[in-house]
């Protein structure tokens, strides 16, 4: 035990001195997201995952490997034992999500709310596998991570109707370590994958990127054809800020412009590239990392010490 | 106890993040250098699409590599439909709609990689692979006519990739215009409703 205290002590601050609003915080404002995200959905839900969808659901259940039961497949094995439309199980299903990650949200059966809303998320995000792209692999991880971090300790129904008095406030450290780890390592393998290619550190990259994901920008590509060097910067900039990510948050006086120039690359890739859902959850996820553990410890909440 | 068991589970959990990523990192290096990988990468390959790996990897969202936009980016594509002149393609009611659809196109790119291999001999998707991009793409195009009044009974479907002139050419003022470059075409027959 003393040996995982003495880790944690070198890596990360003492427990007291880290704001656990992080924990619930990320539960509440991530659950939001995860809702708002597929409530957006809603107007084009039938052209993915309708029977008569862009692609049949029997044709994308051909391209996948079968790890994930899809809306298909459960319809199939529901129907060994009653019979069941596929509109039937695809609302039973976006149903369960949508109510799971409400009470996940509101702190209401806070692990049985998470394993349902993973499970939900893996089942339809598996159905429209030729559809998927970053936001959904990040969904997984943070329903993965609220299922295994004790997020319903604060701000939570489960607390409210809890009759016994409230315990000791459990030490964050490990899950934060955790959480941490996990996105300066996949910062640092996003930002190595840019540098060993060559379009990164010559401008084409950004150029190319605009070109290809800016459906929903807000800017015409062509806008930036007059500055070919800034886009040559911005390009090495943003290789660098993945890169050294790492060690960019760990140094203290580094961590909050680190964070911002973070924050900035993401609203950019937002506005930019109109991946606004992507930019929204990293955006959060930094928050909830590098963020919300240092904030004001007055913004605690109040049975902590 | 309980924090001994939870840093053991981190550390696996975040190994099997390194290795994946390193690995994914490294094949699509040895794939973008059209480099040959070494018997340790055939292995660490082999290992990474073990079912118990990737059924871990599916469950927790570390399946992905965080190689976004890495090395190269892709080219965009587009599906288009063609009846009598008029030009067909999806249309979305939402930016997260045509986000997702951005991720269907990306598949067609592979048409190109098979067909115009760099550095290999060429050689083309396996049969079976084909049949089904073409099926995707015969979706695509229905979804794409549905509901549309069509003047002719023959429609031409087909993917194109948008060339774009690189910046090295924007910088020297020699830029061409943007254009689309076919990959596959397909022709079908629109079974019309005719009134009675």
């Amino acid at each position: 035990m003393s040996c995982v205290r003495n880790i944690l002590n070198k890596i990360l601050p003492r427990d007291s001195q880290i704001n656990p609003i992080w924990l619930p915080g990320f539960r509440i404002l991530g659950s939001l997201f995860l809702l708002l995200h597929f409530l957006s959905m809603l107007p084009d839900f039938y052209s993915f995952w309708g029977e008569q969808a862009l692609v049949y659901p029997d044709i994308q259940d051909a391209h996948t490997d079968g790890l994930v039961p899809t809306v298909l497949d459960l319809q199939q094995i529901f129907s060994r034992f009653i019979p069941v439309a596929f509109h039937t199980v695809l609302m039973l299903v976006s149903s369960l999500y949508v109510l799971s990650l409400g009470t996940l949200a509101a702190g209401l059966w806070v692990r049985l709310s998470a394993l349902i809303a993973l499970t939900t998320h893996l089942v339809l995000m598996y159905s429209i596998e030729l559809f998927v792209y970053g936001v959904d692999f990040i969904t997984s991880i943070c329903l993965f991570y609220l299922l295994i971090f004790p997020v319903g300790e604060d701000f939570s129904l489960d607390r409210f109707f809890r009759k016994s008095p409230p315990s000791e406030p459990k030490d964050s450290r490990p899950f934060l370590f955790l959480f941490q780890a996990h996105w300066s390592l996949a910062y640092f393998f996003s930002g190595l994958a840019k540098a060993l290619g060559p379009t990164w550190w010559n401008g084409e990259a950004i150029w190319k990127s605009l070109h290809s994901y800016n459906q929903s920008g807000i800017l015409n590509p062509d806008f930036w054809r007059p500055y070919p060097v800034l886009l040559t910067v911005v390009g090495v900039g943003t290789l660098l800020l993945e890169l050294f990510y790492p060690a960019g948050v760990r140094i203290q006086i580094l961590r909050k412009p680190w964070i911002i120039s973070i924050l900035l690359m993401h609203i950019s890739i937002g506005v930019l590239l109109g991946l606004y859902f992507f930019s929204g959850i990293m955006i959060l996820i930094n928050l909830v990392a590098f963020w919300f553990p240092y904030m004001n410890q007055a913004q605690r909440p109040s049975h902590h010490p | 106890m309980k924090r001994v068991i939870f840093l053991l589970f981190s550390c696996f959990h975040l190994a099997f993040l390194i290795l994946n990523n390193a690995s994914v990192t490294r094949e699509t290096y040895l794939k973008f250098f059209n480099k040959k990988g070494t018997y340790v990468d055939s292995i660490v390959s082999r290992v990474i699409r073990h079912s118990a790996f990737l059924t871990y990897g599916r469950l927790t969202g570390l399946e992905t590599g965080y190689g976004f936009f890495g090395f190269n980016v892709r080219s965009t594509g587009f599906v288009l439909a063609e009846n009598c002149g008029e030009v067909y393609y999806p249309k979305f009611r939402t930016l997260e709609g045509e986000n997702r659809y951005s991720g269907l196109r990306g598949i067609y790119i592979d048409y190109l990689e098979y067909m115009h291999p760099v550095g290999r001999e060429k050689h083309r998707l396996d049969s079976l692979q084909e049949k089904y991009l073409d099926l995707v793409l015969k979706n695509v195009t229905a979804f794409s006519l549905r509901d549309k009044p069509l003047a002719c009974d023959s429609t031409f479907s087909g993917y194109y990739i948008l060339e774009i002139p690189t910046l090295k050419e924007v910088r020297s003022g020699t830029a061409p215009m943007p254009s689309l470059l076919p990959v596959k075409k397909l022709a079908y027959v629109v079974r019309k409703e005719y009134p009675q």
